[in-house]
């Protein structure tokens, strides 16, 4: 008996339509699984659990089209009304569907977090009857709730930008003027100082940061064995020891590794610790 | 009673005649030209989007806007023109006559989609030299800005500006031939066009998708049978999406793009004959 005998023609064709690309499709996992794996891996996908019901509001084309920068741009311009307005549901809606979009530029982000850490505390304050009529107890927890969010949003950024030095110092700058959290600042700053291309600013600061928090000791002996790795200029002390085969680093790049300022800040914790001439730092 | 007229065979000057006449049809209609013209305004218009662009370099903008340009206007062009062009043939009459010659059904078909395909070609052959030129002078102009100095502008692989515009070209091929295939079977141009359309967005989307399920963990055996199957029955468009790869430090991987290439001719091969299949057990 003809299997058409069951099965009206349309039925047939959508059966060997289905069959087929189903087989075509399980076929071609040779070619689609290692390519898929490789985009996975190099491309900021777009993340389902952030775009939420944005997928239904009308960027699904801008999305689909890959014109991914531009909708993100317009989405960041729109949260930025909310911001006029001092409005904190929409901007902060608004800043996170713009890195749900685009996660690639660090400025969405590093934007982001300041707004939500530093401006946002003063609208609430100022929604609640401004600073005269919330008790300092209120305004610490404002200030805390709001810096978790933004430390939240800038570790979300830090997945995509791991390198990126201006979001440990935004993460850095918040533990420190927001949570008034000095352990948090401090590996902040150790993790910035800490890169493949290290910010020699930050790695001064973590020392900085450590004497604060009554650390010397951990401060004397990090500052001890960074200052060789600073650039610095000719005739400064341990100048000499400085790898030969490198190109010579420029001004700002001296300026910005300050090995003066680090080996004042040795010579003033060497007094601090009391260590003896003979066991003191010689560069 | 006249004699059954004698079986020929499968001729390639038959297909690229009909091929060649579907490029002229294409081209007198006006859906090219329009969405060729609106192709390149957005691209061109890009120069003054600059002042929107937040995130990276304007040369990255550029590149951005004009693929996205590209990919939209595309899409769209693929799927309006294939269907109008496969409906003109039916309610003009013309496919009745010239199937009652000896004419293959299969010339037919991939006749109709290698015409789209090449007036498809030219229309992203076009919008890539136009982006690259586009680039290339705002380098230019950059290299004047920084007095010269190469480092300020990073290395533009204008290589694989071409060859994300090729696999571009190649993913509007599988649209082509998904678009015929639902005109295979399918009575009206609209219904044609809607679907293709909401096919496009299930291509787009069901790599996205299908990783979400993958990732839940409370899918019941036959539910997560049936995704997969789902996710093995549509292509995964978004294997074309490597333009982000152009500013990688490494650009676009070229077995990748091979890969990408092989993918897509399977696709186009296996849905046109689906589309012959089809339109061979259509009534005309």
């Amino acid at each position: 008996m003809k299997f058409s005998l069951f099965l009206p023609r349309w039925c047939q064709t959508g059966a060997v339509v289905a069959v087929t690309l189903a087989v075509t499709g399980w076929t071609t996992r040779l070619l689609e699984q290692p390519a898929w794996q490789s985009l996975q891996s190099q491309e900021p996908a777009l993340r389902l659990d952030s775009l939420g019901g944005a997928l239904g509001q009308g960027i699904t084309v801008g999305l689909l089209g890959g014109l991914r920068a531009i909708v993100a741009d317009f989405v960041f311009i729109e949260s930025f009304t909310g911001w006029e307005d001092m409005d904190v549901p929409t901007t902060q809606t608004g800043l996170k569907l713009t890195t749900a979009i685009d996660p690639r530029p660090v400025f969405f982000w590093d934007q982001g977090g300041s707004m939500i850490a530093h401006d946002m505390p003063y609208w609430r304050i100022e929604a609640e009857g401004g600073l005269n009529a919330v008790s300092p107890e209120r305004v610490r927890i404002i200030d805390g709730e709001q810096a978790r969010i933004a430390i939240d949003y800038l570790q979300e950024g830090l997945k995509f930008h791991p390198a990126s030095i201006k979001l440990y110092l935004d993460l850095a700058n918040i533990s420190q003027t927001r949570l008034h959290d000095l352990a948090a600042t401090a590996e902040y700053y150790r993790r910035a100082a800490s890169l493949s291309r290290p910010s020699w600013f930050c790695a001064r600061m973590y020392a900085r940061t450590l004497i604060v928090l009554h650390h010397e000791r951990q401060a004397y002996e990090w500052l001890v064995q960074l200052y060789p790795r600073l650039p610095k200029p000719p005739g400064a002390p341990g100048y000499d020891k400085m790898p030969k085969n490198r190109p010579p680093p420029d001004d700002q790049v001296i300026n910005e590794a300050a090995a003066d300022t680090v080996l004042e800040l040795i010579r003033e914790l060497e007094k601090q610790l009391m260590i003896p001439p003979d066991k003191s730092f010689h560069p | 009673m006249t004699a059954p007229l004698p079986r020929v065979p499968f001729s390639f000057a038959r297909l690229s005649v009909i091929a060649g006449n579907t490029v002229l049809e294409a081209v007198r209609q006006k859906v090219f030209l329009f969405f060729l013209l609106l192709g390149v305004v957005f691209v061109l218009g890009a120069q003054s989007l600059l002042d929107f662009n937040f995130g990276g370099s304007q040369l990255k903008f550029i590149y951005d806007l004009g693929m996205g340009t590209m990919l939209f206007f595309g899409s769209t062009l693929t799927i309006a023109t294939t269907a109008q062009l496969f409906f003109s043939e039916i309610e003009n009459r013309t496919a009745l006559t010239l199937l009652a010659k000896p004419v293959w059904r299969t010339e037919f078909i991939f006749g109709k989609f290698l015409g789209v395909w090449a007036v498809v070609g030219v229309f992203c052959a076009l919008l890539t030299g136009l982006l690259i030129s586009l680039i290339l002078w705002h380098e230019h102009a950059l290299l004047r800005e920084q007095s010269g100095s190469l480092a300020a502008v990073a290395a533009i692989p204008y290589g694989d500006l071409v060859t994300v515009g090729l696999l571009q070209w190649l993913k509007f091929g599988v649209l082509a031939a998904i678009t015929l295939l639902i005109a295979s079977f399918s009575n009206t141009n609209l219904f044609t066009v809607v679907m293709s359309f909401v096919i496009l967005v299930i291509c787009h989307l069901q790599a996205l998708a299908h990783r979400f399920y993958e990732n839940s963990e409370n899918l019941t055996r036959p539910v997560r049978l049936l995704v997969e199957t789902l996710a093995r029955i549509i292509p995964n468009f978004q294997l074309f999406n490597v333009a982000d790869q152009v500013w990688a430090p490494g650009g676009v991987d070229g077995l990748l793009a091979l890969r990408v290439g092989c993918y897509a001719l399977v696709y186009i091969l296996v849905i046109g004959a689906l589309a012959v299949y089809s339109f061979r057990r259509r009534e005309i």
